[in-house]
């Protein structure tokens, strides 16, 4: 039975459009994935358009291609702790599929706490948010440096903010015993979108710590 | 890696997915190692995007299991 | 029944009171941090991002997603609210796309006649040299304001005949997500309000491209003009999302892509435009924004000598930024018209429409090639001259696909046995019309033609001439074509043609007047000017102008006049009465809650007038 006529039939067997049977329940999830890949397709021109600011924006007068002094440390803690955590998302989903509830359950906890942790070093390393715990290296007015570090974490700490709740959602009903192994969409949608924002970053750390010649920005 | 040319969302519920789970996480914390390595030793714009091409790919693929777009599911 | 079950009030108090609180919450922060509680600047930006929340809330556009977050079921309600008079669905969160269609429409109709009166405005001061009565400022927030509301009203437009039309045509029930479809809808309210009461904290002067440094030092105002641009840009996204994945998966068994309805094919492109491009005007005003309200300093030079670490911004990146959207979204604004006019060309041809495929992928050549242009619009910015060229000649490549559409048009005319009822009088208006504005792209489009002619009058006609006929005409086309499958009566033709008769002579005038005293020598954006220009004739052309632009508004008054008298007492049309064998007209007028009584099946090709063999059929009804 062909897509097209399946969804037909999702659309026309009860009156408020609702058909439970599975097979609507997974036409449901192709259009809704579908939805959400053309997303990301649309959200990564934001993410693009970033770096080519920061391509565009980051050369000195011989044009070379430059890069502001960034506590290195800093900036590789927090790329592996994202890694990690997408490690574990990637887990949840996979739990779920089996039926693993309290692998599922604890993995998702897991991801939330390193996404928090990765926001946290961000605010406080990356952005020097709290000066009496660590002085940070750069202010949004300093410049273009501090515009494009700034814009280009802002952005993606915005993401990894909402991927955050939307964890939290998951887990909170998946604790209700709201998914199962044959569905569980809430939570794929999350993972990949977690996947996401795991893969903004991919591109953004070597752009903001990596590529480039060094130029001390120390205060 | 058997599961690699089924279906993804049917591998899913196979325990052993498990496992891809651990070498793609671990293969990710290789390229990222080597990065930083390239990048603090040599510093190149197109070694750069290369690696993080290649973790791009191991995310999309793996985690994101993007070619559920165009396989067909069973229904169970 | 209280005042309040109307949504569209609720939406409106719902911003107010977003306004406030978002306002409060700064003061309350600026409180903590030991500031002085009030800063305007802060206070209006904050507000109005929590106004546009507070009026989706209000509204209701967001009760479905809380409740799912809550995990809860929400069954789809179909028809008329409960317990309300059946009119009211219009003014509130509605899921049939039907409805969201007329929703779309009619705000952009709106919006179309405040942009006009802000045109008429400033065209009566530029009818005479000298200044008359409008401020300079006033003058300025006014030829920004019009182009960016018409932006808005054209955008709804096209979201309008976007969401009624696809799906019928697809022969599906509704749009693949129902409620982000409503969604997009109350985007472009609180969008389109906080554009218009910018007017009244400073307004905006730059004119609607928004070019920093002036953007950037400007006027409050400017905020509440990108957060206007925020959610209506939203709207564009999730709208377009929305259809892509309806033509791609909601398809009828035997409808394959090549089967569909010609417009079908037209949205499909326009949507891959809006998904991605939205992005970056967007990103270009959030960038201006921050600059201004944190000091990023991304299209700030900084003063001389200074470092990556104390200026180096540049406007002109703003101005790559805000093109690569801005040049591409002026095929947003024309894709679908010109579906329109090969949609409409068959029908009152009564032939096949010529080079179906050639069509349709000239749409996705246009709108891939769409993104390589750009930087026609800063041959005069001084970025690399090198990029003249290329941007040169990829604009040229743009007028191939454009090409392949006009004769696809000429050859469906040839020979067919045409009939010219108002539907058919306005597309050929608008052949008449794009074909002024596309002869005057590739003048502009090449290098030593631009210099002169950049930032003159010239430009102006050019671009009025490309949306009326992308856009404007077309879309009147589509208004008094669906109007008895949307109403079920007949529009006044009479009425009709004198509107066409009307509008088309008066804006080849306008339009052509604009570049007439553009090669003159008149700037755009400029309130007065010199007299003597064109030997002394200048005057009588800026008067000409003016006039066509009233007999304009004149006519689209006659339209809605025609459209309210019609609506009551027009004469029943009948389903079909165009005889049309698109899906939508072989279903009865106007269109019942459930669209299709049974699932509908593929045949034939979509345009083959003449042939037995129709191009859908329904399964009998009963047996799904
Ligand atoms: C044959 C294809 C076309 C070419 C080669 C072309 C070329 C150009 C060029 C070079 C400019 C910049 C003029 C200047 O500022 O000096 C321009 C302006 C403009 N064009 Fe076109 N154009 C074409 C078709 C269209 C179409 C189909 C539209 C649809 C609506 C359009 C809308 C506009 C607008 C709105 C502007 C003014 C932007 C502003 O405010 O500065 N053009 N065009
Ligand atoms: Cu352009």
């Amino acid at each position: 039975m062909s897509v097209a006529t399946l969804g037909h039939q999702a659309d026309h067997g009860h009156a408020d459009g609702h058909d439970d049977s599975q097979a609507a329940y997974l036409e449901r999830t192709r259009r809704n994935r579908l939805g959400m890949w053309l997303f990301f397709a649309s959200e990564a021109f934001i993410f693009i358009g970033l770096l080519a600011a920061r391509f565009y924006l980051w050369v000195d007068e011989g044009g070379q291609m430059m890069r502001p002094e960034l506590d290195q440390v800093v900036g590789l803690i927090v790329t592996v702790v994202l890694l990690l955590s997408s490690y574990f998302m990637n887990r949840a989903e996979v739990s779920i599929a089996n039926n693993n509830r309290r692998d599922f359950l604890w993995s998702l906890v897991i991801t939330a706490i390193l996404g928090t942790i990765f926001l946290v070093g961000v605010i406080i390393f990356e952005w020097g948010m709290l000066p009496f715990i660590f002085e940070g290296h750069l202010k949004p007015s300093d410049g273009v440096f501090g515009a494009v570090v700034f814009g280009m974490t802002g952005m993606h700490a915005l993401h990894v903010l909402s991927g955050i709740v939307l964890i939290g959602n998951v887990w909170w009903l998946g604790r209700k015993g709201h998914f199962s192994a044959e569905r569980h969409w809430g939570v794929e949608a999350t993972a990949i979108y977690w996947h996401y924002v795991d893969l903004v970053w991919i591109f953004f750390y070597p752009a903001l710590y990596l590529i480039g010649h060094a130029y001390g920005v120390g205060h | 890696m058997s599961e690699r040319k089924k279906p993804v969302a049917k591998a899913k519920v196979k325990a052993g997915i498990y496992r891809t789970g651990y070498i793609v996480a671990i293969i990710l914390a290789v390229v990222t190692g080597v990065e930083y390595y390239i990048a603090t030793h040599f510093n190149s714009f197109a070694v750069m995007m290369l690696l993080g091409l290649v973790k791009a790919y191991f995310v999309v693929n793996y985690f994101m299991h993007i070619k559920t777009l165009w396989t067909e599911e069973e229904s169970h | 029944m209280s005042l309040f079950s109307l949504g569209l009030v609720r939406a409106i108090v719902g911003q107010i009171l977003g306004m406030l609180t978002g306002m409060a919450t700064t003061m309350l922060i600026r409180v903590m941090l030991g500031l002085p509680a009030w800063a305007a600047e802060p206070s209006w930006t904050v507000g109005a991002i929590f106004s546009i929340i507070g009026a989706l809330w209000a509204v209701g556009a967001l009760s479905d997603w809380a409740k799912w977050m809550k995990g809860e079921e929400t069954p789809m309600h179909h028809g008329p609210p409960e317990g309300k008079p059946a009119w009211t669905r219009y003014f509130g969160v509605d899921y049939n796309h039907k409805v969201i269609g007329v929703q779309y429409t009619v705000w952009g109709i709106f919006l179309l006649l405040v942009g006009g009166t802000m045109a008429l405005i400033f065209r009566t001061e530029l009818a005479e040299s000298g200044r008359q009565f409008l401020s300079l400022e006033l003058y300025n927030n006014f030829i920004g304001m019009h182009g960016f509301i018409m932006i808005f009203a054209i955008l709804l437009g096209i979201g309008g005949m976007a969401n009624y039309l696809v799906p019928l045509m697809l022969g599906a029930e509704d749009m693949a997500f129902p409620r982000l479809n409503a969604l997009g809808f109350w985007f472009n309210v609180p969008g389109s309000l906080l554009l218009l009461s910018s007017l009244f904290i400073g307004g905006w002067d730059a004119g609607w491209t928004a070019y920093p440094p002036l953007s950037a030092r400007g006027p409050i105002g400017y905020q509440l003009f990108f957060l206007g641009v925020f959610a209506v840009g939203l709207s564009s996204i999730v709208g377009s999302l929305n259809l892509l994945v309806t033509i791609l998966q909601m398809r009828p068994k035997g409808m394959s892509l090549f089967k569909m309805p010609i417009f079908c094919w037209a949205v499909f492109a326009t949507s891959l435009i809006q998904l991605t491009a939205t992005q970056l005007i967007g990103l270009s005003f959030l960038m201006v924004s921050t600059q201004r309200a944190l000091g990023m300093g991304f299209f700030d030079p900084g003063l001389p000598g200074a470092t990556l670490m104390t200026g180096l911004g540049d406007p002109i990146l703003f101005q790559h930024l805000f093109w690569f959207y801005s040049h591409p979204a002026v095929y947003i604004f024309i894709l679908p018209g010109l579906g329109i006019i090969s949609e409409l060309l068959p029908v009152f041809s009564r032939k096949p429409l010529f080079g179906y495929k050639w069509i349709a992928l000239s749409s996705l050549a246009i709108a891939i090639v769409g993104f390589l242009v750009w930087g026609h619009h800063m041959f005069v910015s001084g970025y690399a001259p090198v990029l003249r060229y290329a941007f040169m000649y990829s604009s040229l490549l743009v007028a191939v696909p454009t090409g392949v559409k006009f004769f696809s048009w000429l050859g469906t005319l040839w020979g067919g046995k045409l009939t010219f009822e108002t539907p058919m009088l306005f597309v050929l208006g608008a052949i008449s019309v794009f074909l002024i504005g596309g002869l005057s792209g590739p003048i502009l489009g090449t290098v030593p033609s631009d210099l002169p002619l950049h930032d003159t009058y010239f430009v102006v006609g050019h671009f009025h001439a490309t949306m009326f006929g992308g856009f404007v005409f077309p879309f009147f086309a589509a208004l008094y074509f669906w109007f008895p499958k949307v109403t079920g009566r007949m529009y006044n033709e009479t009425l009709g043609k004198i509107h066409f008769a009307i509008m088309t002579p008066a804006f080849w005038v306008q339009t052509l007047g604009q570049m007439g005293v553009g090669v003159m020598g008149m700037r755009r954006r400029i309130a007065d000017y010199d007299p003597t220009l064109g030997g002394g004739s200048i005057e009588a052309w800026q008067l000409s102008i003016t006039i066509a632009g009233f007999l304009i508004g004149f006519g689209v008054l006659l339209m809605l006049w025609n459209f309210f008298q019609s609506a009551e007492v027009g004469v029943l049309a009948g389903d079909n009465p165009w005889r049309s064998r698109s899906p939508e007209w072989q279903i009865p007028s106007p269109i019942p809650e459930h669209s299709f009584a049974s699932p509908m099946v593929v045949h034939g090709e979509p345009y083959d007038y003449g042939l037995p063999e129709p191009y859908v059929a329904f399964a009998a009804a009963g047996d799904d």
